[in-house]
């Protein structure tokens, strides 16, 4: 079908010589444009399920496909992310040394673009997540609800097809929570842009379009 | 904001590591170039102390390594001036003598109408019987004589007849007598230790270089089948066969290779630490979409930089201890200071290469890194 983005089949991650299963064949998919959840307990497989989909790790078994190709080769290929996946991780992994335009310009070093379009495109991401102001600050004069943006902005600088983000608002109060969760489904709105979030808080069930429930690495019908 | 940028982003976080590399880097260059300065240097000058006379080739002692020892009959003279191709002939006998510690100045025994007084400038006048010598500009300030002085030569008190200038370093800081006298002084009568000579080559100022080479190469051979007794050189050979140059420029390889080998450890060594500390940087680099080719650019980067900033902070360092060198006394009157842009610009290739030989290794390093290996929450 054709507009789906990912597509899995009895995908399953072992780990500990296959005494443990991360993910025990697992199937879903994912449509494009779609606001989508990973839900489930702590060490129920959900950020394992995230680096399959990102192309990050390599699964035990089973197959996973982007836009029908076959995931693994495809997006486990150097530089084959850039475009295709953005990541938003839980401790964000922003560059300690470089300010926040550089941390929101670094995916796009890859790109041939100009600079002053580099420049323009980061910028309007940043005003997206609310950080004009703040473009030239150290990441370390950041509170972590403007790190989290500065890693939402990253994601989305180089205009990838899906945007992959574990647990982002784990680490924030609910107020800023909700903040960032209403950020995602606006940039989701607006660009069309297909997003996945990892989360394990239940009642912000609202927000998405679908969502699956992992318990113990299988996907539970609810 | 481009791999530039992280890179200088990169070196300056760790200024005082980065620095000490530079640091590290320079000295070996500046051994590297204070080396090849030095030998170049005293080789251009010898060579020029050839050429300033109008020298085309020598004759010399076979199988002698020193110039100093080599001895060869004056009988020759005439023999090499009967020839055709030869013009003129200068039979010249070297000697060193010592004036203070460790100090010498080089002593020039020539016939009194010899052509190769017509180079120098000279006020006063040259030696015109065995008592007399004159000093080279440098010779006399050495020496602090002045003309119409007396100087005492090996226990031997002679008159200085005049002051001369010449364009070579080496006769300005030398002193000449007659051939007799030093002959005498030396205790070698009835011999030189080399003919200079001056060949006759038609048209030799409308000639192009390419046209005298040729020709003197020929007369060299012809020379060389009549006297095989003797070493017959053109000055470039004979500079770098028959003096003791000859062990420096070996020397200067070994040196040289060694300091290649300290800088590329030195880079090699910071920059496997840099690429150590930053996994998680570079993981995440690779996670997001960077293409491997990117971070071993990024890292060849720095890796270059670092060689190119101790290249030039060498440079900086090899001249200061090269002008050290040509201006003490064990080496005065040997060499004159000269900043070959030659010289200076294949330092700066060689550390860029250096640089990017040492980039390598880490390179391939940051590129292994596994982005889940990385990625640990916590
Ligand atoms: N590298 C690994 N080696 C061994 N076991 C692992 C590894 N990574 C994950 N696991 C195990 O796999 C299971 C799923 O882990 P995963 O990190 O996907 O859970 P999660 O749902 O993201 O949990 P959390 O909400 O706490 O982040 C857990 O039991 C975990 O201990
Ligand atoms: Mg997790």
């Amino acid at each position: 079908m054709d507009n789906i983005l990912i597509q899995t089949k009895d995908l399953s991650k072992y780990y500990a010589d296959g005494k443990v299963a991360a993910l025990d064949k697992v199937n879903f998919n994912i449509k494009r444009g779609e606001f989508f959840a990973i839900k489930g307990p702590s060490g129920s497989g959900k950020s394992t399920l995230l680096h399959l989909i990102g192309g990050l790790d390599k699964p035990t078994s089973g197959e996973m496909y982007f836009e029908g190709k076959d995931l693994n080769s495809f997006l486990r290929k150097s530089g084959s992310r850039l475009q295709n996946v953005g990541f938003v991780f839980q401790v964000f992994y922003l560059w300690p040394t470089l300010n926040v335009l550089q941390n929101v310009l670094l995916p796009l070093v890859e790109l041939k673009m100009n600079a002053k379009e580099k420049t323009q495109r980061a910028d309007r991401l940043l005003e997206t997540v609310g950080l004009s102001r703040k473009r030239q600050a150290a990441i370390s004069n950041l509170s972590v609800g403007e790190r989290q943006r500065v890693a939402i902005a990253r994601s989305l600088v180089a205009q990838p097809k899906l945007v992959l983000a574990d647990e982002p608002t784990g680490s924030l109060d609910s107020k800023n929570a909700e903040n960032i969760l209403q950020l995602f489904k606006k940039i989701n709105r607006e660009s069309g842009t297909t997003i996945v979030i990892v989360t394990h808080e239940r009642m912000l069930d609202s927000y998405f379009d679908r969502s699956i429930n992992l318990f113990d690495g299988r996907i539970k019908q609810i | 904001m481009n791999i530039l940028t992280i890179t200088f982003n990169n070196i300056w976080r760790r200024k005082i590591r980065s620095l000490l590399t530079i640091l590290g880097v320079g000295i070996s260059i500046a051994a590297f170039v204070a080396i090849i300065g030095l030998s170049e240097g005293l080789k251009e000058s010898f060579i020029s102390n050839f050429k300033s006379r109008g020298t085309d080739l020598v004759v010399v002692e076979k199988g002698i390594l020193d110039i100093l020892s080599s001895k060869v009959d004056i009988s020759y003279r005439d023999k090499l001036k009967a020839m055709p191709e030869v013009e003129q002939v200068a039979p010249i006998l070297l000697d060193l003598f010592s004036f203070k510690f460790k100090q010498f100045i080089v002593l020039y025994g020539w016939e009194l109408d010899s052509y190769l007084f017509k180079e120098l400038k000279i006020r006063g006048s040259f030696p015109k019987n065995d008592q007399e010598v004159t000093l080279g500009a440098l010779a006399a300030k050495r020496l602090n004589k002045t003309t119409g002085e007396q100087l005492n030569i090996k226990g031997k008190l002679y008159t200085v007849a005049g002051i001369f200038q010449s364009k070579s370093i080496i006769e300005d800081g030398a002193v000449i007598m007659s051939l007799e006298s030093l002959q005498k002084l030396k205790d070698a009568q009835g011999k030189v230790s080399l003919y200079n000579i001056k060949l006759n080559i038609p048209f030799r100022s409308k000639a192009g270089y390419a046209q005298i080479n040729q020709s003197i190469e020929q007369a060299e051979e012809r020379i060389a089948r009549a006297l095989p007794e003797l070493e017959v050189k053109n000055i470039q050979n004979f500079i770098s066969n028959n003096t003791p140059m000859y062990l420096i420029f070996n020397f200067t390889w070994a040196l040289s290779v060694v300091a290649f080998i300290i800088v590329v450890l030195g880079i090699v060594n910071t920059m496997a630490a840099s690429v150590l500390e930053r996994t998680q940087e570079i993981g995440i680099l690779l996670a997001i979409g960077w293409r491997n080719l990117s971070v071993v650019g990024m890292v060849l980067c720095e890796s270059m930089l670092l060689g190119l900033a101790g290249g030039i902070v060498g440079l900086g360092f090899g001249y200061l201890m090269m002008n050290i060198f040509v201006l003490s006394p064990q080496l005065a009157g040997l060499m004159a200071m000269t900043y070959d842009p030659v010289l200076i610009l294949k330092v700066l290739i060689i550390s860029l290469g250096l640089g990017l030989v040492s980039g390598i290794y880490p390179a391939l390093k940051a590129i292994a890194i596994e982005p889940m290996k990385v990625l640990r929450y916590g």
